[in-house]
C-alpha cells in the first residue's frame, strides 16, 4: 500500500506514442480531433465546431472512420 | 478481389440512392439545414490548460476553444453564443481565459449548467450575460489547488492568494452574489469529505445569486432569442 498526494499520471507518466495517436486535422472544413488507426485510416474522436448544425452530419458522428487517402493535411 | 467486389458494391449503392433521391424529391442534392445564427461552445470534462492529459481523460482544450470564439465573434452570420457546461474543472489561467475571452464577446451570450459546473467551471458560467442551472446540477465552489512540485515558501502561498483574488473577483463582478458570500461558501467546512468548499445545487446557486435562473435549454433558447432581439432593436431604429 503506497498512499501518495500525487496524481496517478505523476506516479505512471502516459507513453508519448499514446499522445501521437491522436491528431487535430481539418476535414471538410471542419476541425476534428482523430485517431491514428493502424491501417493508416482516421477514426473520429470528436468533432470541435461551434455549429449545432455540423453535429447532425452522419459523417462527422463520432467513432466513423475516415478513409486515410481522402485526408489532406 | 473481395475488395474490388466491395467497391463496385459500394458504387452501386451510391448511384441507387441518387436515383431514390431524384425519384422522391425530384432534385440530385437535399438541400442542407440552414446556418444557424446561434452556436454552441460545450465545455465538456476537465478545462485543459499547459499540461496535456492523457488521451483517455475527456478534456476541453483552451487552444480548441479561443479560435472558436473569435470565429463567432467576426462572422456576422451568428448572432448568439449558448455556452453548455458539464465540467469538473481544470486549469485555472485556462478556464479564467475563457472566461475573459466570453465575457468580452459583444455578441449575447447565455450558459447553461447542465450536471456540473465545478471550480474553474464556475467562473466560465457566469462570464455570459445571463445564466441558467438545471435543477439538479451542482458548481463547487472551493479554494484553488496546486498539483505537482510546490516550493514549500510563503511566496508560494502568495501566489496562490492572488490567483484566487483572481477568480473571486472575476466571478463577483460578473454575477450578483456578494464577495463576502463567496468567500463563505469558498472556505466552508464540513459540506465537502476532507476538503474546504461547498457544494452549490440548482437552486441555491440561484439563491446566492452566482447563477441567474433554474432553467434549462428552452429556457437559454428563449432568453438568447430575447437578448437578440434587444441586440438588433437600437440599429433598427437609427435606419
Amino acid at each position: 500500500m503506497h498512499y501518495t498526494p500525487l496524481s496517478y499520471e505523476d506516479m505512471y507518466p502516459v507513453e508519448v506514442s499514446e499522445h501521437q495517436k491522436y491528431q487535430c486535422i481539418t476535414y471538410k472544413n471542419k476541425q476534428c480531433l482523430m485517431e491514428k488507426l493502424d491501417n493508416g485510416d482516421m477514426r473520429l474522436v470528436q468533432l470541435l465546431s461551434t455549429d449545432p448544425n455540423d453535429f447532425l452530419l452522419a459523417e462527422f458522428s463520432p467513432g466513423s472512420i475516415i478513409k486515410g487517402n481522402s485526408i489532406i493535411s | 478481389m473481395q475488395n474490388e467486389k466491395e467497391e463496385t458494391k459500394g458504387k452501386d449503392n451510391q448511384t441507387s440512392s441518387l436515383v431514390d433521391k431524384i425519384q422522391q424529391l425530384g432534385q440530385a442534392s437535399v438541400p442542407n439545414a440552414p446556418d444557424s445564427n446561434i452556436h454552441v461552445l460545450s465545455i465538456i470534462g476537465q478545462v485543459e490548460g499547459h499540461i496535456q492529459l492523457p488521451p483517455q481523460n475527456k478534456t476541453t482544450k483552451y487552444e480548441h476553444l479561443i479560435p472558436q470564439i473569435i470565429a463567432v465573434e467576426q462572422n456576422p452570420k451568428i448572432e448568439g453564443l449558448v455556452v453548455v457546461l458539464n465540467t469538473v474543472g481544470g486549469d485555472v489561467e485556462a478556464g479564467l481565459a475563457l472566461s475573459e475571452m466570453i465575457a468580452s464577446l459583444s455578441k449575447p451570450t447565455v450558459s447553461v449548467v447542465l450536471g456540473g459546473g465545478h471550480s474553474i467551471g464556475v467562473p466560465i458560467a457566469v462570464a455570459t450575460d445571463y445564466s441558467f442551472i438545471a435543477p439538479s446540477a451542482t458548481m463547487t465552489i472551493h479554494p484553488i489547488r496546486l498539483t505537482g512540485l510546490v516550493i514549500g515558501v510563503p511566496q508560494t502561498f502568495e501566489y496562490i492568494d492572488k490567483m484566487q483574488e483572481r477568480v473571486i473577483q472575476f466571478v463577483t463582478t460578473h454575477s450578483n452574489i456578494e464577495e463576502e458570500k463567496f468567500k463563505e461558501l469558498m472556505f466552508d467546512k464540513g459540506n465537502l469529505t476532507r476538503d474546504i468548499g461547498t457544494n452549490v445545487v440548482g437552486k441555491d446557486a440561484v439563491k446566492y445569486g452566482l447563477i441567474n435562473e433554474v432553467g434549462g435549454i428552452s429556457g437559454a433558447m428563449s432568453k438568447l432569442n430575447e437578448l437578440i432581439d434587444q441586440n438588433k432593436g437600437p440599429k433598427e431604429l437609427v435606419q
